[in-house]
């Protein structure tokens, strides 16, 4: 046991003196949580909406120019079906519908104009959303009042003008024109709007854990090309204790990298996790499932370019498959039970019963079972093959 | 034999159709320094695998300190340390550091991990350079911090496998010198090597292996004597191919001549009267119409040992 710390710490010393493999580790992930995080949205101060214009006016065009001056991320819609799936898919919180006809009342005499908002009811960006629309709205009316009155005051300098000007300003403001939000709500189907980093921490955890974790097996692989390898089973270190070792010196690294992501997501990002407990245990069974893939590889591997050219479309295609890359309540059914065949989707399932379900480590135990299950039979499959690849 | 500490008993290791080793069986006692002596391929580093238990031997038993060795020894191996042929070391460590984790394997803590550390160091002339890492030393430098290893733990039995190959000869006389010294700390020693010189020089006990069997063993002068008085002469001759093919027959037909082995330019004879050999092959010589250039006449050595057992040098092309 003593030989299992003394090789995992000699690679973790290791590790720490290799400033390319700490990037990856380390940097990489925490840049992509942010990254994703902010892309899925979210971040409270800038918010996106999808806009459909049916409307070609110039009028229609000076709202939408509005929305974006008030902080939120514009994206163009040419179907209104196709806004209303977004929202349900969570993609976008809120839809605006700029109807045809808009610039035409705007520019009318009472400048009464009115677009359609639909907004997902159970996003907690919800309310913010509407404000910050309803904001731009009353900016974008009070913008066509004020030009109304410029325009009728151009063109002259005579006091009786001016004087015609002041009461045609008067008569503007008593009849002040309105661009009126009308809000119908929509709810949306999965729960993956909720502060983008609740499921951008996770997955990303997920995907990066695991692909880290393959290319552990190019310390295995390395080990063995140097020799050291054998040189250490010449010591009193039988294959078990030298493969659980350089799998450990993995394994909490892999810990840190899941401690930093979550660190980042609760602290910087506000992401409430939940059950620290639970979050825990299940960041510690990943990173071990994800040691010993890496061992089982680097046992088969003979150099490390293979443990590379097999890890990264492993670690990304099952990431793919198993509901890191996008949540699984988006596919259908079949992909779905296809993709329980990957780790990863019992880690995100879990994840998602932690943050979202508020579930503990008796609410996960399923998953657990099935993670540690898939930890000790790659683990074992590792020992047999590196006995048999040192024995040649 | 309870008092060896190393005993190989008809070890036998086979890779598909190919004998890599062919029963052997030999012993070393403490503090005694053994040497194989045989060419590349002749099955050293198979028999030192099996030793060390790092292969599965396909027949024999190896004991040391009259336990079992197998791939699967674990405290057994406590005893033992290899120097493989091959540097096996972490170059981006620096040797200290390489020592404090193969120590510690080995079970070494606290003070004893930092004193052995520090002999072992001087012991191979490293200590100046311990704290660099491994990947900025020369060859010689890294061969000598993987012997520096192999013996941090003061092993009972120290293997050490051709440690001075492709080294610079000042380095490759520092490591005949840390070995010679070992002799006296009562380690048995393990030690193969294709250079006679360097048999000859450390070992108390030579075995001479080829094609995976043991086919000699003893003293240095047990060895030489085993070929009588027999003396190695080497010839230089020039002349039409066929001559000096025809030279060589009679050179062999020659009274006391034990192995005639052809040289590029020439031959090389083990007889019993060098004189008479001499002058033999000179009027064989004339006749062929051969010319013969030089002459070099050697006293039994273990290269004309292995000749005269194997037909062949001990060393290809010198
Ligand atoms: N792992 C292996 N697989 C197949 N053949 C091997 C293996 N290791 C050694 N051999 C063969 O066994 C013979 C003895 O090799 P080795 O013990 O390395 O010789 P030496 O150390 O004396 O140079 C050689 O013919 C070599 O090619
Ligand atoms: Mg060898």
């Amino acid at each position: 046991m003593s030989n299992v710390l003394t090789i995992g710490w000699f690679e973790t010393k290791r590790y720490l003196g290799d400033k390319v493999a700490l990037f990856t580790t380390v940097v990489m992930p925490v840049l992509l949580v942010v990254l994703i995080g902010l892309s899925f949205g979210s971040t409270p101060d800038r918010l996106s909406i999808g806009v459909l214009t049916e409307d070609p006016g110039p009028a229609a065009s000076e709202f939408t120019q509005q929305l974006e001056s008030a902080n939120l991320d514009v994206i163009d819609y040419t179907s209104q079906d196709d806004l209303a799936r977004d929202i349900r898919l969570g993609f976008i919180t809120a839809g605006l519908t700029v109807p045809a006809g808009f610039s035409a009342a705007a520019d009318s005499p009472d400048g009464q104009a009115t677009v359609t908002m639909s907004i997902d009811q159970t996003s907690a960006n919800g309310g913010a959303i509407a404000s910050a629309i309803q904001s731009a709205a009353a900016q974008f009316a009070e913008q066509r009042n004020a030009v109304r009155v410029a325009t009728n005051a151009l063109g002259t300098s005579d006091p009786a003008v001016a004087d015609a000007a002041n009461t045609s300003a008067q008569q503007v403001i008593a009849s002040t024109g309105e661009t009126t939000v009308d809000e119908t709500t929509l709810g949306a189907l999965n729960e993956s709007d909720r502060n983008g980093f609740a499921s951008a921490v996770p997955t990303q955890l997920t995907l990066f854990v695991f692909l880290n974790g393959l290319l552990a097996g190019m310390t295995l692989v390395e080990s063995r090309r140097l020799g050291v390898s054998k040189r250490m089973l010449a010591t009193p270190t039988g294959i078990g204790p030298h493969i659980l070792g350089i799998g450990l010196g993995r394994w909490w690294l892999g810990g840190i990298q899941a401690a930093l992501l979550l660190a980042i997501g609760a602290l910087l990002f506000g992401v409430d996790f939940g059950n620290w407990g639970a979050v825990a245990v299940l960041a510690v069974v990943w990173t071990a499932l994800a040691a010993a893939v890496g061992m089982l590889i680097g046992s088969l591997a003979r150099t490390a370019d293979q443990v590379v050219a097999i890890s990264v479309p492993l670690g990304i295609g099952m990431g793919m498959l198993g509901g890191s890359m996008w949540p699984l309540s988006v596919v259908p059914p079949f992909m779905r039970a296809i993709a329980h065949a990957t780790p990863h989707a019992w880690a995100n399932d879990a994840w998602i019963a932690i943050i979202d379900g508020g579930a503990g480590v008796g609410g996960i135990a399923t998953e657990l079972l099935v993670l540690s299950a898939v930890t000790v039979a790659m683990a074992s499959l590792a020992v047999f093959f590196l006995r048999r690849t040192l024995s040649k | 034999m309870a008092d060896l500490v190393l005993d190989c008993r008809d070890l036998v290791r086979r890779f598909d159709s190919l004998v890599a080793v062919d029963g052997v069986s030999f012993g070393i006692g403490p503090g005694e320094t053994y040497g194989l002596l045989g060419p590349n391929g002749a099955g050293k580093t198979t028999t030192i695998s099996m030793v060390a238990g790092l292969l599965e031997p396909s027949g024999g038993t190896v004991t040391v300190l009259g336990q079992e060795i197998t791939p699967r020894s674990t405290t057994a191996k406590g005893a033992i340390g290899l120097v493989p042929q091959d540097i096996a070391l972490y170059p981006d460590l620096s040797a200290r550091e390489n020592l404090t984790f193969f120590a510690k394997l080995q079970g070494l803590r606290g003070s004893e991990l930092a004193t052995r550390i520090d002999e072992v160091l001087d012991i191979v002339g490293l200590a100046d350079r311990a704290g660099d890492k491994i990947d900025t030393y020369s060859g010689g430098m890294k061969r000598r911090a993987n012997i520096a290893v192999g013996m941090v733990h003061q092993p009972t039995l120290l293997i050490l496998d051709e440690p001075t190959v492709g080294v610079d000869p000042q380095s490759r006389n520092a490591i005949l010198e840390s070995v010679d010294a070992l002799s006296t700390t009562g380690m048995a020693v393990l030690y193969t090597t294709h250079y006679m010189e360097e048999a000859e020089r450390l070992c108390d006990r030579i075995g001479i292996i080829d094609s995976g069997k043991l086919i000699a063993e003893g003293t240095r002068e047990e060895l030489v004597a085993r070929l009588g008085d027999s003396t190695a002469v080497t010839f230089r001759a020039d002349g039409p191919v066929e001559a000096v093919r025809g030279w060589r027959d009679d050179l062999s037909q020659l009274r006391t001549v034990s192995t005639v082995q052809p040289q590029e330019y020439g031959a090389t004879v083990t007889c019993g009267h060098a004189s008479e050999v001499v002058a033999g092959a000179f009027s064989a010589a004339e006749k062929r119409g051969v010319t013969i250039g030089g002459v070099d006449v050697t006293a039994p050595d273990l290269e004309a040992v292995f000749l005269s057992l194997t037909g062949k040098a001990l060393r290809d092309g010198s």
